[in-house]
C-alpha cells in the first residue's frame, strides 16, 4: 500500500529520483529527499523501531530529530534517525535495539512485565545478595545504550572551519528569515542556519488547509537569495553557545565555528505531546509530524485519524489533514473551547465532530501492536485533571495527531546564561533578560501568530544592528502571543499506566509520582532518577511535561520547579566531526635528514622530534645505546642538540636580570665564563636549569633543556614586565642549531675544523667559526668531561654537521641520541629537572645547596627558600648503585623505595652503566636513609624486593 | 656578531627541506640557500596557484632588531617605518618593514636583490648599543595565493582573516594550526598575495598542513618565481 499523496506544492522529494534500499531484509523504494521514516511510511511501513526500556514498537512521533525511537544501523554508521536521515541508494537498515528483529524482537516480552521494572528498580534491587552483582550486573550492561560501535569505521577527515560573521541568526523559519533580511539590507555579514534541509521552517507545512504559508516562504528566500551578504546554511545545526558568541554549526560535512558579533535565536518551538495510555503506538504522532509527513514528503500520516488536542494548533492540523484527504472521525479538544473561533467553524462546516473538554483516555492498538485501532475518549475534568469515564465512546481509527502545546527552543539561550521567566498567558517560558549581542524572536519568544513572528525577527534583527553601533531606530516591542498556546496540565492519568511522558526511557506518569514520594522532588534529583531527559532526545519532548507533573505533585508553581541544566551538544555530535583535521604542531631540528639518513629512531621530547639512537644492524636498542655510550667514553659522540632552549639577555642591567632570575651569581661573572643557572618558582620549587655564557658584557647566552625554553622564556618575559630593568630579550632556540661533540677524541676531531679550542677551559664560551660560519663554541661538561658545544645558525647546521662528521670520519666519531644521552649525563651524576625533580621539589632536596646565593638581595623563590631552609628535610635524592654483578630484575623509574613495608620514595632514574658495570641510578629516600653506604630496598613491577646501596653521585670518579 | 651578514653563505640550506619531495623538483639556490624552485610543469603550477598556492619564501633575506631605541636607528638608516605595532609599509627599495611590537621590527629584503640587500646594509651598520638588539631572523617563509586562501585560513586559524579583516597594511600575529605565525596581505605584481612567517623548526610541519589543504582544493606547491618574477 502506497501512502504518497499526489504533487505538493513546495514538496522536498524528487519524484523523478527513485530510491532502492532494505529495511529489516524488506526491500523498499522512496524518492530523492525522503528521509528514512517517510520513504517507510510511505510504504505501509509503521513499525520503525523498538522504544529502549519495554522494546515497544515505535513509530513517527515528531519528524524533527527528536524520534529517538526510531534509530537505525547501516552497518557502517548506527544510531541514525530515521526521522531526519536521508534515504539513499543501496541503504540496508536495521533497528538498532532489537533481539531478532523489529518485528519480532524477542525483548518485547519485557512490556508485559514492565510493572516489575519501575524506574529506578536497579538501583534498588541487585545490591543484595552481594555476589549475584556480578551476575546482574552482566544482564544490565548489555541492556544499556543502543546500537553496536563499529571498531572498523573508517578514519574520515572532517576539517574543522572557522567563520566569522556579524549577525548569526538560528533557525531559518518566518522569524530567522525576515530578522536575515533586515539585519542583510544593512549590508554586514549575515549567516543563518536552520537544521532542516531546505529553509522556511513551519511555513513549509503549517498551512491550516490553505497555501499563503508557501507562497509566503517563496518571496522570503527569493529576497534573500537577492542579499550576497547573507548566507544560507542549511542542514546545521546550532550545536552549542560558548563564550564570545561562539557556536559551532555542525553539518553533515563537519563542524564550523561560528563567531559572530551578535545573535538573533530565531530557534522556534519544539511540539510537545498530551500524555495518555498507549500514546506511543505507531500511528500516534505530533500534530505537526503529521503535517511534515503530508507537506514536506507528501505521505499521509493516517486515512482516518483523531485530532487530540489542547491548544488551537491541533484545529490547523485537522485542517490540513482534510486537504489531504484524510478523514478525520474526531478532534478531541482537552479545553473547553478554542480561542479562536474561526477555526472550530471551519472544520464543523466540513463535518468534522469536534468533543470539547474532552481526553484521548487511551489507545487501542490493533492485533500486532503495529497501529492504531481505536481511541477511547472521555470527558476531563480541567479541575480534578482526571479523566470522567462515565461518558467514554470509542472511536474507530487508525492514527492520533496530537498537540498540547510547545516548548522553546531555547537550549543555546539557557547556555548563554539567559534568564527566563515562565509566562502564564503564554504558558511557556519566555527569555527574561538576555545576555548583551543575544536576541530572541518568534516562537523561542513567545510570539506565535505568523506577522508578530516576522515583526519579531525584524525587530531582533534591528537590535542586533543597534548592539553593532548601526543607527537604527529602537524598534517598537512586539507583544507574546495573546492566547496560551501551550495547555497547562495537558496529562491524562490511567490506572494502567503506559502514558508515557518520556518517549526515550519508557517513563510513564506513575513513575514521577513515585519519583516525588521517594523524596526525588527536585527536578535535578528527579531527572537523575527516573532519567527523563536523559535520553538521546534529552528531553526535547518530555522535560515540559515533566516539570508540569512535578509542579502539580509538589502544589507549587511551574516556576518554582525551574528548569534542568542545557549543555551542548544540541543533537548527538560525531566524534569525527569534533576531532577535526587531526594538527600535531611539531618541530624538527635542522639536522632532521640527516639523523635520519644515519640511522635515528625519532622521539617526542616536547614538541621536539629528536634521535633516540641510531639503529646498528644486528644489535638490539639497549646494545645500540650503550655502544653509543661507550663510543663516547672511548672515542667521540656527536648528537644533535638543536633543540635545546637558547636565549639572549641583552642590555645594561642582563647581570643583574640574571641575577633575580636565577639563584646564582653572575654580575662578577666573567666574559668568557659559562655558570650554572638555577630557576625557582616562587614557592621554591625547582623549575628548570641551564647554563650562562656571558659572551659580552652586556649579553649573556643562556642554554637549557629541550621541555622548558619556551615556558622559561615567557616566565622571563613576565618578571621582565614586572622589573623593567634596561635589558632586552630575544629568544632565540630557532635561530641556533646545536651540535655536541664528545668524549676524549672530541678536541681532535675539532682541532682541524676551528681555532681557539686549546684556550678554552671547562666551563667558559667563546666566538669561533668552522668553514666562515659562526659558531658559538661553549666547553660543557653535560655527558662528559671533554664536550664541546657548537651553536651555530639554523640555516648552516647541516653543513657543519657534516663537516664535523668528516672531520672524525677517522677517529671512531658516533652519532649518540637521547637515549644515551640520559645514561652519560647519569653517569656523570647529573640530576635533571622535570626527570629527577617533580612540582614539589625544593633546591635542598636534591643537594642544590651550592647552587644557591641566599645571601643575594633576592631572586625568584628566595623567600620560599628561606622558610623552607628552616623545616626539616622531608626528602632526599640519593645516587644509588645495585650489588655488582646484580642479573634480576632490573627496577624501573617510578618504582618506589620501600622501608619497613612503607613507601619511603621512588626512583627517579635507572639504567645499566657498562662504563660503570653496574645498575646506577637516582632515587629519593628519606633524609635518614640518605648516607653513604645505606642499603634501601626498590619493589619492582612484579613485586620483588631489590637491594640498593646509596653511593656517592660521581659513578665515573667512583669507578 | 655580524650574525644575519654572515649567516648568508652557499652553505644554507631551506628551513623545510624535509618536507620537500617528489620526482619533479627542482633545486637551486636563491641567496645561497638551496631550496626546491619548481615542483611540477608550468601548467599544473600555474593552475594550483590560482586555486590555492604556496611557495618557500625563506631565501628572502631578513634582518631584525627590537629595543627601545630599534625605531630610531631604523630611521637614522633612511627606511621609512610602520607609525603604529602591527603594521608593515614597503621601503623605497621595495623592502618589506614589519613592525612587530611598539619596539620590534622584522625587515625582509625584496626578491631580487642580491647585490643591493638593504638586509645586508643594515646587518653591516648595526652596532651593539643601549636600547637595540639584534633579532636573528631564520624563520620559514611562505607565499601563498589564490581562491581557496580563505578556505585554508578558516581551517587552521581561529581569527578573521577575510581581506576586509585583515586591513591594508596589517601584520597579524596568530596561530595557524597550533603553530605562532606572522601574517600580512600584500598586492604585488599585481597579485593578491598573503605572506607568511614561523620559526624554521616548525617549517617542514606548515608546509605539510598547507600543502595538504592546498591539494584537497587542488592547489599545490609552486615555484617562488611565479610569485617574484626575479626568480623566474
Amino acid at each position: 500500500m502506497s501512502a504518497r499523496l499526489a504533487n505538493n506544492k513546495g514538496e522536498w522529494i524528487n519524484r523523478a529520483a527513485s530510491v532502492k534500499f532494505s529495511y529489516e531484509g524488506r526491500e523498499f523504494s522512496g524518492f530523492e529527499g525522503d528521509s528514512i521514516s517517510s520513504a517507510l511510511w510511505a510504504s505501509g511501513e509503521q513499525v520503525l523501531g523498538r522504544s529502549f526500556k519495554y522494546h515497544r514498537p515505535r513509530g513517527i512521533l515528531s519528524l524533527a530529530n527528536h524520534d529517538v525511537n526510531v534509530m537505525l544501523t547501516d552497518g557502517m554508521d548506527t544510531n541514525m534517525r530515521g526521522d531526519v536521515v536521508a534515504v539513499a541508494e543501496g541503504m540496508a537498515l536495521k533497528a538498532v535495539n532489537t533481539d531478532g528483529g523489529v518485528k519480532k524482537d524477542k525483548s518485547r516480552f519485557i512490556d508485559s512485565i514492565s510493572p516489575l521494572l519501575p524506574v529506578g528498580f536497579y538501583y534498588k534491587a541487585f545490591h543484595t545478595p552481594k555476589r549475584f552483582f556480578p551476575f546482574w550486573e552482566n544482564i544490565i550492561r548489555k541492556a544499556a545504550g543502543l546500537g553496536v560501535v563499529n571498531f572498523n569505521y573508517p578514519r574520515i577527515t572532517k576539517p574543522k572551519l572557522h567563520e566569522h560573521c556579524d549577525v548569526l541568526v538560528i533557525g531559518a523559519g518566518a522569524t530567522g528569515l525576515s530578522a536575515a533580511l533586515e539585519a542583510g539590507a544593512s549590508g554586514l555579514r549575515v549567516i543563518i542556519a536552520d537544521e532542516n534541509a531546505q529553509a522556511g521552517g513551519s511555513l513549509g507545512f503549517d498551512w491550516a488547509g490553505g497555501q499563503e504559508s508557501s507562497t509566503l516562504r517563496e518571496q522570503l528566500l527569493a529576497r534573500l537569495a537577492q542579499l550576497p551578504n547573507v548566507s544560507l546554511r542549511l542542514g546545521a545545526y546550532a550545536a552549542g553557545y560558548y563564550p564570545d558568541h561562539l557556536i559551532p554549526l555542525v553539518s553533515k560535512a563537519g563542524m564550523v565555528k561560528v563567531r559572530a558579533r551578535s545573535v538573533i535565536m530565531a530557534s522556534g518551538a519544539f511540539e510537545q505531546p498530551p500524555v495518555f495510555r498507549n500514546n506511543d503506538i505507531p500511528g500516534v504522532m505530533l500534530g505537526s509530524a503529521a503535517q511534515r509527513l503530508m507537506h514536506r514528503y507528501s505521505v499521509l500520516p493516517f486515512s482516518n485519524g483523531v485530532v487530540f488536542t489542547a491548544n488551537d494548533y491541533g484545529y490547523r492540523v485537522a485542517l490540513d489533514l482534510l486537504q489531504a484527504g484524510v478523514k478525520v472521525a474526531a478532534l478531541v479538544d482537552l479545553r473547553e473551547r478554542a480561542e479562536e473561533s474561526a477555526l472550530p467553524d471551519q472544520l464543523l462546516k466540513r463535518g468534522v465532530k469536534i468533543i470539547p473538554a474532552s481526553c484521548i483516555y487511551e489507545v487501542q492498538a490493533n492485533a500486532d501492536k503495529s497501529g492504531v485501532k481505536s481511541v477511547t475518549i472521555a470527558s476531563y475534568d480541567s479541575a480534578s485533571n482526571e479523566a470522567q469515564l462515565h461518558d467514554k465512546i470509542t472511536l474507530a481509527c487508525d492514527g492520533v495527531a496530537m498537540c498540547a502545546g510547545w516548548v522553546p527552543t531555547a537550549n543555546l539561550l539557557y547556555q548563554a546564561g539567559t534568564q527566563m521567566r515562565y509566562d502564564y498567558g503564554v504558558h511557556q517560558f519566555v527569555p527574561q533578560r538576555l545576555p548583551a549581542g543575544m536576541f530572541a524572536a518568534g516562537r523561542v519568544n513567545g510570539v506565535y501568530e505568523l506577522n508578530d513572528k516576522m515583526a519579531d525577527g525584524v525587530r531582533a534583527a534591528r537590535l542586533a544592528l543597534r548592539h553593532l553601533g548601526q543607527e537604527v531606530a529602537e524598534p517598537a516591542t512586539v507583544a507574546l502571543a495573546a492566547t496560551a498556546q501551550s495547555h497547562a496540565y495537558p496529562i491524562v492519568p490511567h490506572p494502567k499506566g503506559k502514558n508515557f511522558v518520556d518517549f526515550d526511557e519508557d517513563i510513564q506518569v506513575k513513575d514521577f509520582i513515585n519519583a516525588a514520594k521517594e523524596g526525588f522532588d527536585n527536578i535535578e534529583l528527579m531527572k537523575r532518577f527516573t532519567t527523563v531527559g536523559m535520553g538521546p532526545s534529552q528531553g526535547k519532548h518530555s522535560n515540559m511535561n515533566a516539570i508540569r507533573i512535578l509542579a502539580r505533585v509538589r502544589g507549587v508553581p511551574v516556576e518554582q520547579i525551574g528548569t534542568t541544566t542545557s549543555r551542548p551538544f544540541f543533537h548527538p555530535t560525531p566524534i569525527g566531526h569534533l576531532a577535526g583535521r587531526g594538527f600535531h604542531p611539531h618541530r624538527l631540528t635542522p639536522l632532521h635528514d640527516a639523523n635520519l639518513q644515519l640511522g635515528a629512531v625519532m622521539t617526542d621530547v616536547g614538541a621536539w622530534k629528536r634521535a633516540a639512537y641510531y639503529q646498528v644492524p644486528g644489535l638490539n636498542v639497549a646494545q645500540t645505546v650503550l655502544a653509543e655510550v661507550e663510543a663516547v667514553r672511548k672515542q667521540a659522540g656527536i648528537i644533535d642538540s638543536s633543540s635545546f632552549g637558547k636565549i639572549e639577555v641583552h642590555g645594561n642591567e642582563a647581570a643583574l636580570f640574571l641575577e633575580r632570575f636565577f639563584t646564582g651569581r653572575y654580575a662578577d661573572q666573567a666574559v668568557g665564563e659559562s655558570r650554572y643557572t638555577l630557576l625557582l618558582d616562587e614557592a621554591g620549587v625547582v623549575v628548570d636549569d641551564g647554563l650562562a655564557h656571558r659572551l659580552d658584557e652586556k649579553l649573556f647566552y643562556l642554554s637549557s633543556g629541550t621541555s622548558n625554553a619556551a615556558a622559561v622564556y615567557r616566565e622571563m618575559q613576565r618578571w621582565q614586565q614586572i622589573w623593567q630593568l634596561d635589558i632586552g630579550l630575544v629568544n632565540v632556540t630557532g635561530a641556533y642549531a646545536a651540535i655536541n661533540i664528545a668524549g676524549p677524541l672530541a678536541r681532535q676531531i675539532l682541532s682541524g675544523l676551528m681555532q681557539g679550542l686549546d684556550q678554552l677551559q671547562p666551563g667558559s664560551a667563546c666566538l669561533s667559526e668552522i668553514a666562515g660560519v659562526p659558531v658559538r663554541l661553549l666547553r660543557v661538561a653535560f655527558v662528559s668531561d671533554f664536550t664541546y658545544e657548537l651553536h651555530i645558525p639554523t640555516p648552516q647546521a647541516s653543513f657543519v654537521w657534516q663537516r664535523v662528521m668528516a672531520a672524525g670520519q677517522g677517529l671512531g666519531l658516533k652519532p649518540f641520541g637521547t637515549d644515551a644521552q640520559r645514561l652519560l649525563r647519569l653517569e656523570m651524576g647529573h640530576a635533571m629537572p622535570g626527570i629527577d625533580t617533580d612540582g614539589l621539589t625544593n633546591p635542598f632536596e636534591i643537594g642544590a645547596d651550592h647552587a644557591l646565593a641566599l645571601d643575594k638581595p633576592d631572586f625568584i623563590g628566595k623567600r620560599s627558600l628561606q622558610i623552607i631552609a628552616k623545616r626539616p628535610l622531608k626528602k632526599a635524592l640519593v645516587a644509588f648503585a645495585l650489588a655488582p654483578g646484580y642479573a634480576g630484575e632490573i627496577p624501573l623509574e617510578c618504582n618506589l623505595v620501600i622501608r619497613d613495608g612503607d613507601i619511603d620514595g621512588r626512583v627517579t632514574s635507572i639504567a645499566y652503566s657498562d662504563t660503570v658495570k653496574r645498575v646506577i641510578g637516582f632515587a629519593y629516600v628519606s633524609p635518614q636513609q640518605q648516607a653513604l653506604g645505606t642499603v634501601f630496598q626498590i619493589r619492582t613491577d612484579s613485586g620483588a624486593l631489590v637491594a640498593a646501596t646509596v653511593v656517592d653521585s660521581h659513578f665515573l670518579e667512583a669507578q | 656578531m655580524k650574525l644575519n651578514s654572515e649567516m648568508q653563505t652557499e652553505k644554507l640550506m631551506t628551513p623545510i627541506a624535509h618536507a620537500l619531495h617528489g620526482q619533479d623538483l627542482l633545486w637551486d639556490d636563491i641567496n645561497g640557500m638551496r631550496q626546491a624552485t619548481r615542483f611540477a610543469t608550468d601548467e599544473i603550477e600555474l593552475a594550483r596557484k590560482a586555486v590555492l598556492g604556496l611557495a618557500d619564501a625563506s631565501a628572502l633575506r631578513k634582518f631584525g632588531v627590537k629595543g627601545a631605541n630599534a625605531a630610531q636607528w631604523l630611521q637614522q638608516q633612511g627606511l621609512v617605518i610602520p607609525e603604529a605595532a602591527n603594521r608593515w609599509v614597503v621601503s623605497a627599495a621595495g623592502c618589506l618593514i614589519l613592525r612587530l611590537g611598539n619596539t620590534e621590527f622584522l625587515i625582509e629584503d625584496a626578491a631580487g636583490t642580491a647585490t643591493e640587500s638593504v638586509c645586508e646594509r643594515l646587518s653591516l651598520a648595526f652596532s651593539a648599543q643601549p636600547g637595540l638588539y639584534l633579532v636573528p631572523h631564520v624563520e620559514a617563509a611562505f607565499v601563498l595565493s589564490g581562491t581557496a586562501v580563505a578556505q585554508l585560513f578558516s581551517e587552521v586559524c581561529s581569527i578573521d582573516l577575510t581581506r576586509v579583516a585583515l586591513g591594508g597594511k596589517d601584520v597579524v600575529m596568530t596561530q595557524f594550526a597550533g603553530v605562532s605565525v606572522v601574517l600580512m596581505h600584500q598586492d604585488l605584481e599585481e597579485e593578491s598575495l598573503f605572506r607568511l612567517w614561523c620559526d624554521s623548526s616548525y617549517g617542514p610541519y606548515m608546509w605539510d598542513v598547507i600543502a595538504g589543504i592546498a591539494h584537497e582544493h587542488s592547489g599545490g606547491p609552486v615555484g617562488i618565481g611565479r610569485y617574484f618574477s626575479a626568480y623566474k
